[in-house]
């Protein structure tokens, strides 16, 4: 929980500060695929994986996986059929055949319909969730916290000590 | 606002691995030290909650590289006797293959249950956390069959009451006793009470009636008119009157003819209750023969009597068995009341369930297929040996049958050559289930077929053999169930001379006992047809012995409910005919006393019109011919 809740408090300060860009929309991509998914699979594992070993921004990943999730269950007639198209192509019942008696790939559930669908979908709008959400991060940030950072609010908290004690305290210890 | 926290560092985060190794190094080291106790913990509290008592576990042994499971020493508790195991196993062995494993398949190359003992005592009684069910529907309906509605313990005194017959038992006492609860007496009495109250009522309507000397008056109202033939308007008013009359008295032939007509009807329908005595009589025979027990010589109802226990215990067995894996057959989601569950925290909504495809080859694993488990016990207890094949999740694309066999003996109870094997076949479009089961012997102590003061029969003791085939189909059960008795000691005592001798000539004459039952029909209610040559002995034997017996003693009680009833049913009748004759009578005179009044009037009526048309046709005659006169006086 307390890993979680630090992620979170990154990911609001990545989102405010002029760095993470790619991070953060990395994070939003991988949470993306991880919230599409239906049920835990071995690509799930292997997003998780992903997002824990590369510098993709956790937290952004996990909020992002969980507001996705909520949305999700409306696409599933989308998915199943996408999905079902996918399976049921003459002309890839061969390559599925193998891989469906390959061994470690069933473990996929790629022969599941809206895993299929979902998966195939999440996985090629993956790129265009990243490029977008680089783009909202951008825009965020030039539109909302340049604009915030000219009020006289935020000049004023500048100057107290509470915030001049904090800011020399991230320097330090980050 | 923070300027940065970025550090320049590359694509890995680094600081990840080492916490990912001492994870990886912690669920390793559960799974060394803790895995095999909690999940022996886990395996015994589902055990003793899914079926109902107390299941032990001494040791569990998993090794994830070798994708095996080792259990020893399994204890399961008996429901009805915590006090000893139902089973018991000294050691479960599953081996799983990683082939299979790897493609997310459950194969179970050899499963081993070894050192298998039923009825072994515990050191402490086990806990119990479910009571034992009831009867199913399909034993009860079996058990309606067989046994009908008498108890079970009047199953054991089958002959007990052909015994007493045999004694010549008289049937007087127990006519006393029910003497107040006959039903044809009760009728009796009903009908004189509603004999009385149809007579009042009938009185009252014939009293209501037009009476005779209402007729007379309209006979003297008709005489009284003046018919006057010469003064043509008074004669018309008189005729006029007439009709009048007429009119009214046809309205009281019409009633009094009506009320006649219902009072026929009445007394035909209190006729047919009087008629329907008889059946009143024939039930109180019957009652009366059940309670002092007239045997029926029937070959069917008496292996039934002699048997039907036997059969239901076969079902109760089964019953008990099927339960045990009924209850872990998958049942449909159940969901509150409203149907749909509702959230009780903030998660997403359940996703859709999509369609799994299959791409399986001929030769690729199902889902989960149990190859082989071999089944073994070679202790006191029990020798047996056995196995279960091909037990899987897809039979129709495996196309093997999952098939059940069991061999051997069991010392303890002598049971010898037990061999059954069961076939569940699901690889056709319609699933069947075959058994057939076979125990070449095993011991009959003390089986009795009657036990009464007036007569005990049934075996002392004998070598049982059975057969029990059968076929589950689309909801239909097909069974025979075949026993035979050898080496019978018979118990022959009965007080009666002659059922003695009957019993002593059947026990010579029958030497090997057969019992056969089909069963065919729904599985809820099948239905039953038992035989056996015993029943058929017994029924030849005191058919010829109880014949005359049972006719005279029919013949008696019939003697004796007419005595009690005969002669209220005839005095009954007698009331009813007079007051039929004198009711009929009555209004059978009135009606021609009516329909005499009504004639006269029609003919006093008819009479007087013809006269004065005589009387006019001899003017108009009279008149022509004037008329003709007169024409040839003036020469036209």
């Amino acid at each position: 929980m307390t890993l979680l809740l630090k992620q979170i408090f990154q990911l609001l300060k990545l989102i405010n500060s002029d760095t993470g860009t790619n991070q953060l929309a990395a994070g939003f991509a991988m949470g993306f695929i991880l919230g599409m998914t239906p049920a835990f699979s071995l690509q799930t594992l292997l997003v998780i994986i992903l997002i824990f070993f590369l510098r993709i921004q956790i937290g952004a990943a996990l909020v992002s996986a969980f507001f996705f999730a909520f949305a999700a269950f409306l696409l599933d007639p989308v998915f199943h059929s996408v999905g079902a198209a996918v399976l049921e192509a003459p002309s890839l019942k061969g390559l599925f055949t193998t891989l469906y008696n390959m061994p470690i790939v069933p473990f996929t559930r790629f022969n599941n319909s809206i895993v299929m669908g979902s998966g195939l979908t999440a996985i090629l709008l993956a790129p265009f969730v990243f490029v977008f959400s680089r783009i909202l991060i951008l825009k965020y940030r030039e539109k909302i916290v340049e604009k915030f950072k000219e009020t006289k609010f935020w000049k004023a908290i500048q100057a107290t000590s509470l915030y001049k004690w904090y800011y020399k305290y991230d320097q330090i210890y980050g | 606002m923070t300027k940065s926290t970025d550090k320049k560092t590359g694509p890995i985060r680094w600081q990840a691995v080492i916490p990912f190794f001492i994870f990886s190094g912690a669920v390793a080291a559960y799974s060394y030290l803790f895995l095999d106790s909690h999940l022996k913990s886990a395996l015994e509290l589902i055990g003793t909650y899914t079926y109902g008592a107390e299941v032990n576990i001494d040791e569990l042994e998993s090794s994830v590289p070798n994708a095996s499971l080792e259990i020893y020493g399994i204890q399961i508790t008996e429901i009805d006797h915590p006090e000893r195991n139902i089973l018991e196993f000294d050691e479960i062995r599953v081996q799983l293959l990683w082939d299979a494993l790897l493609r997310a398949k459950f194969v179970i190359s050899d499963a081993s249950i070894l050192g298998v003992q039923t009825h072994t005592p515990r050191n402490k009684p086990g806990r119990v956390v479910r009571t034992k069910k009831e009867n199913s529907q399909a034993t009860n309906a079996i058990q309606k069959q067989l046994l009908g509605n008498a108890s079970e313990q009047l199953q054991g005194n089958v002959l007990g009451d052909a015994a007493a017959l045999l004694d010549g038992q008289d049937p007087t006492k127990q006519l006393k006793i029910i003497e107040s609860d006959l039903q044809t007496k009760k009728q009796v009495d009903e009908l004189q009470k509603s004999l009385k109250e149809k007579e009042q009522s009938w009185k009252q309507r014939l009293a209501s009636l037009p009476q005779s000397k209402d007729f007379d008056a309209i006979k003297s109202q008709l005489k009284s008119l003046k018919f006057d033939s010469k003064k043509p308007l008074e004669f018309a008013k008189s005729v006029e009157e007439a009709s009048k009359i007429l009119k009214e008295t046809e309205r009281k032939v019409r009633h009094v003819k009506k009320s006649g007509g219902e009072l026929k009807g009445d007394l035909k329908q209190f006729k047919t209750g009087i008629g329907s005595l008889e059946s009143f009589i024939q039930k109180d025979i019957k009652d009366l023969q059940n309670r002092i027990k007239l045997p029926e010589l029937d070959t069917k109802q008496m292996a039934s009597l002699l048997f039907g226990k036997d059969i239901l215990e076969y079902f109760r067995k089964g019953e008990e068995y099927y339960a045990l894996v009924k209850d872990y057959l998958p049942e449909k989601d159940k969901k509150g009341a409203s149907g749909e569950s509702a959230p009780t925290s903030l998660t997403p909504k359940e996703r859709a369930l999509g369609k799994n495809y299959q791409f399986g080859t001929p030769t690729s694993y199902p889902q989960f297929w149990l190859q082989k488990a071999t089944l073994s016990s070679d202790t006191e207890q029990a020798k047996l040996s056995g196995s279960l094949r091909d037990l899987s999740s897809d039979p129709k694309h495996l196309r093997r049958p999952t098939t059940i066999t069991i061999k051997g003996d069991i010392p303890p109870s002598e049971l010898k050559g037990l061999d059954a094997t069961i076939e569940l076949d699901a690889t056709k479009e319609v699933p069947e289930q075959r058994f057939v089961a076979t125990v070449q012997s095993f011991p009959v102590k003390g089986k009795m077929f009657s036990e009464s003061k007036d007569v005990r029969f049934g075996f002392r003791q004998a070598s049982a053999r059975a057969k029990v085939t059968g076929l589950i189909k689309e909801g239909q059960l097909f069974a025979n169930i075949s026993n035979q008795f050898r080496k019978i000691q018979y118990i022959t005592e009965a007080k009666s001379k002659i059922m003695q001798e009957v019993l002593i000539g059947v026990a010579k004459d029958v030497p090997v006992v057969t019992m056969d039952a089909r069963i065919k029909g729904s599985l809820r209610e099948p239905a039953i047809n038992l035989r056996s040559n015993l029943a058929k002995a017994l029924q030849d034997s005191l058919g010829k012995q109880l014949k005359q017996q049972i006719a005279q003693a029919k013949a008696k009680v019939r003697n004796m409910i007419e005595s009690k009833v005969g002669a209220e049913k005839a005095k009954l009748l007698g009331e009813f005919n007079k007051v039929q004759n004198k009711y009929l009578g009555e209004v059978s005179k009135l009606q021609n006393k009516a329909q005499g009044a009504q004639n006269q009037l029609k003919e006093e009526i008819d009479k007087k019109k013809s006269a004065k048309n005589q009387q006019l046709k001899k003017v108009e005659d009279k008149a022509k011919k004037e008329l003709k006169k007169l024409f040839k006086g003036l020469k036209f």
